[in-house]
């Protein structure tokens, strides 16, 4: 399915916060960890990541640093900083508080979400 | 799409030759354009060649800085820097001078430095900087050799410029060359060399590292749209080559690659929005400063555009012909009362300031220059010798008796002037504009102005040759009475005076300021002669003669009515001249007008018409400014009125109850240093044609009735010693024919002080300090005569109006003022 852009623009800096929150990586991995773990919803236009991930760095919520990978290839490694840490406590809270309300409303079916197959 | 060097033929047609040629055919049309907006006949052979070969120059150093820029790399270098040098020096050297080409280049090399630095980042931007600067620098050098005409020279430099662009398309440029790729290129992207570099780098990085060819070209593509710095750049490629070496790592081929990566132009622009968020808080303040200063630019050019719109398109609107208001009265005379042309035979057998002057030698060989005009003055100078004042006297002899009798006949019987007044007209018209001698009568004749130059023919220009004939004429009558006193004949002296009430009264025919100003001068020319001859030749009139000498005094006017109609015409003339006109009685400043006001403030004293040497350029440039602070038309008139007002105002009172309050150049003063100077710009047309009035008023209003009372005055003192054998005791008891009480003393308002001395009697007035000193010259006469709405402290003393023996000072007075300073 392909998330609407303005939905994506809303999805994508948490989604790229959450994966960092789980440890350091680069630009191509992040691209495979979105589509793989979000089951390609969440992929975005790699020529988009790189520009949301400058973004993300301008604002101080990630770091990145260019190290030489073991196979000598120059990488850049984005970590999550503190305050980026902090900013996806927060998108959390409000994802929570948004699921909730979607699924009061009746939008987010529990059962479709505890069970993907059925709708 | 156009490559020209593929389409030239081979060898001869080199490629170091081509952007001469290009520059050359630049410069061809850029004297064709100099000629067509200048004018064929503007300038000489010598001038057009000399252009020719500085805009060759001109477009041969762009030509050369866009191949050096365009080459890169030592040669490139050389092209760009050094080679330029070569023509400018060589043109400088040959027409200016070797210093000025030596100066010459050096501007030259500050100003190609930054332009190829400018260059390496924007071909773009760099033709417009060099094609300002050098335009500028062209257009300034040559200004000062040739013909004031700023457009002649703006299509020149554009031409010139265009000439130059085309040689950067005149180098042969090889394969693989990024010259050759940005020649492949559509038109619309070979605008920015740093865009190429950026992508020919990003390209050739991608290939080195051995990514596909088509990866390598997105990256490039990527590169190519960042609007990045280097460091920046670089930052990205890099990280954007681990990207697809990571992908093609995992399998994936390099079609999907690039297809996932998406856009590369927009993977750019948010790249460089994004980027440019990380970039230090200094460098955001100094954007934001830029973009301030930019939009301050961009309105200043915005507000100089409109104002040069209005400005430029204002033209004044000359409705009323006030020259011809003025002379209404000489319009109602009968044609044959006006004598002008029988004054003007007269004045051309006259002596003028030019011939009256001789040097004379002394048998010791002093030299003496002495004045036949001058004749009473060099009476009393006893450093003369007698031989020269032997030779002296003959010419005076010889000359002024015959004139004064020619001119005594034509005042008897033909008074009335009646001059054909006109204003000013074309420079060539100069020599016709000033009464020219040498035997020649000048017949003035009617001046064609220019219409398109509505200075022509301003009031301000009003031609007034014949008011110094009129002062010549009252001079040769002045001097003719010192030699009636001299051969004791009264009855030529009286004859003379008669003359001079006739020439005195002629300039008041129309009221122009400057014409009542030579007539209170003429007026007091013959009233101070009178009051000397009495005071030094008590016997030399008789009773009837002091009788018919009273007459003469008492036909004049009592009061003299300075009007001023002329300066109101003259100032309403003005504005109709610098403002335009919306219909509704308001305006604003004309380029017109700014040149009068700058000519006016330059010159000091108007000629009438448009000054060519005034800085054009100046104007050009600055006028749409100025024109923005200066005052509209109805703001003027209205400061206008109002001195005026005041100025009548202040006329209506006596002059010893006037204050500085009441002053109107007091009050023009105080208004010159309000607004930190910015009134006296605004309202510049009142600053400089305004002041001057008040001396004038002045003049008619205290010191022409305190001259003609100390003669009149005078005379009945004398007629009373004849009649009583003794001076009377007080000013009432003279017989005051024409005054109802005693004459006031206009400096304080009380009456004439008057008192009987052992010497005589003694007529005088308190002064500029209004204080009674008794009747004697303390400080210098300039400052005690002098009349201010305010006592003056340091004019001690009184004016002599009259007493035996002389009313000038004496020796011992004389002594004294020198003490006092």
């Amino acid at each position: 399915m392909k998330l609407e852009r303005e939905l994506m623009r809303g999805t994508g800096p948490t989604a790229v916060l959450q994966l960092l929150s789980t440890g350091e990586m680069y630009g191509y991995e992040l691209v495979e960890q979105l589509a793989r773990r979000s089951e390609n919803i969440l992929a975005m236009g790699q020529s988009t990541l790189y520009p949301m991930l400058y973004n993300l760095e301008a604002k101080g919520l990630v770091k990145g640093e260019d190290r030489t990978a073991t196979n000598g290839r120059r990488r850049r490694y984005y970590r999550l900083t503190s305050k980026g840490k902090k900013k996806l406590a927060a998108d959390k809270q409000q994802w929570s508080a948004v699921n909730e309300a979607m699924t009061k409303l009746g939008v987010i079916n529990p059962a479709s979400v505890a069970n993907p197959g059925a709708a | 799409m156009l490559i020209p060097g593929r389409m030239c033929p081979p060898g001869w047609w080199r490629w170091w030759m081509r952007p001469i040629v290009v520059s050359g055919g630049s410069a061809v049309f850029g004297v064709f354009a100099a000629m067509s907006v200048a004018g064929l006949s503007s300038w000489s052979l010598s001038g057009y060649v000399t252009l020719f070969v500085m805009l060759m120059g001109l477009a041969c150093v762009l030509s050369c800085m866009h191949i050096g820029g365009a080459l890169g790399g030592r040669r490139g270098q050389l092209y760009a820097i050094v080679i330029p040098v070569v023509p400018v020096f060589v043109t400088f050297a040959a027409f200016v001078g070797l210093t000025d080409a030596i100066v010459g280049v050096a501007l030259l090399l500050c100003v190609l430095m930054p332009s190829y630095a400018i260059h390496r980042l924007s071909l773009r931007l760099a033709t417009v900087v060099a094609a300002v600067s050098y335009g500028w620098a062209f257009s300034f050098t040559a200004w000062g050799a040739y013909p004031d005409s700023v457009s002649s020279y703006w299509p020149a430099v554009l031409l010139s410029t265009l000439g130059a662009m085309t040689g950067v398309f005149a180098v042969p440029a090889p394969e693989g060359t990024w010259l050759h790729y940005f020649r492949s290129l559509p038109v619309h992207r070979r605008f920015s060399v740093a865009r190429m570099r950026r992508r020919s780098e990003a390209y050739a990085f991608g290939i080195k590292s051995g990514v596909d060819e088509r990866v390598a070209e997105t990256i490039a593509s990527v590169a190519e749209s960042l609007k990045l710095w280097p460091t920046e750049v670089r930052s990205i490629t890099l990280e954007l080559l681990a990207h697809f070496e990571d992908a093609a790592r995992d399998g994936q081929s390099a079609e999907d690659a690039i297809f996932a990566f998406g856009d590369p132009r927009e993977a750019a622009r948010l790249a460089t929005r994004a980027k440019k968020r990380c970039r230090p808080p200094l460098w955001h303040a100094w954007i934001w400063s830029f973009r301030g200063a930019g939009a301050i630019g961009c309105l200043f050019i915005a507000v100089y555009i409109y104002s040069g719109i209005r400005f430029w398109t204002a033209k004044p609107n000359i409705a009323v012909d006030y020259l011809d208001v003025l002379m209404e009265p000489i319009h109602e005379m009968p044609e044959e009362d006006r004598a002008w042309r029988e004054w003007i035979e007269l004045w051309a057998k006259g002596p003028t300031r030019r011939t009256s002057i001789d040097t004379y030698t002394s048998g010791e060989g002093r030299a003496f220059e002495l004045d036949i005009l001058s004749y009473g003055l060099h009476l009393r100078d006893k450093s003369i010798p007698a031989d020269v004042w032997k030779e002296y006297s003959a010419k005076v002899n010889r000359i002024i008796p015959a004139h004064a009798l020619r001119i005594r006949e034509l005042a008897a019987t033909r008074p009335v002037l009646g001059w054909p007044f006109e204003t000013a007209g074309p420079p060539e018209e100069y020599d016709r504009m000033l009464l020219k001698r040498d035997g020649v009568p000048f017949l003035p004749r009617p001046i064609e102005h220019d219409p398109a130059d509505p200075i022509q023919g301003s009031l301000t220009g009003v031609l007034l040759p014949h008011l110094t004939e009129q002062r010549w004429t009252a001079f040769v009558l002045a001097v003719d009475m010192d030699l009636s006193v001299k051969n004791n004949d009264p009855t030529r002296y009286l004859a003379n005076l008669d003359a001079m009430m006739v020439i005195a009264d002629q300039p008041r025919e129309i009221p122009i300021v400057l014409n009542q100003l030579i007539s209170l001068y003429n007026y007091h020319l013959a009233f101070s002669h009178v009051t000397k001859t009495l005071s030094e030749r008590i016997g030399f009139f008789d009773e009837p003669q002091l009788e018919y000498l009273e007459s003469i005094l008492t036909e004049t006017p009592a009061i003299f009515e300075f009007s001023l109609e002329g300066l109101h015409c003259m100032m309403l003339d003005t504005f109709q001249r610098i403002y335009s006109d919306n219909g509704r009685g308001n305006g604003i400043m004309t380029p017109q007008g700014l040149d009068f006001i700058e000519f006016f403030d330059q010159m000091g004293t108007p000629i009438g018409t448009t000054n060519k040497a005034i800085d054009e350029h100046s104007t050009v440039l600055l006028g749409p400014v100025n024109a923005l602070f200066y005052g509209s038309r109805e703001e003027t008139l209205e400061l206008y009125d109002e001195l005026m007002d005041q100025h009548r105002a202040a006329m209506r009172l006596e002059p010893w109850n006037r204050t500085l309050v009441d002053s109107m150049n007091q009050r023009l003063e105080e208004l010159k240093s309000s607004q930190g100077g910015l009134h006296a710009f605004r309202y510049a047309i009142l600053h400089l044609l305004l002041p001057s009035l008040e001396g004038a008023t002045n003049q008619a209003d205290v010191h022409y009735p305190t001259w003609r009372n100390a003669a009149l005055i005078a005379t009945q003192l004398l007629l009373y010693k004849q009649h009583n054998n003794t001076w009377p005791g007080s000013l009432e008891q003279l017989t005051l024919a024409g005054f109802a009480s005693v004459p006031l003393d206009r400096f304080d308002g009380k009456p004439l002080r008057y008192q009987t001395t052992s010497l005589g009697p003694l007529l005088y007035s308190v002064g500029a300090d209004r204080d009674d000193d008794g009747g004697v010259w303390i400080d210098a006469v300039s400052k005690v005569t002098s009349w201010s709405p305010s006592p003056s402290p340091d004019a001690d003393g009184d004016w002599i109006l009259f007493r035996l023996g002389s009313i000038e000072p004496t020796e011992q007075e004389l002594q004294a003022m020198e003490d006092n300073r």
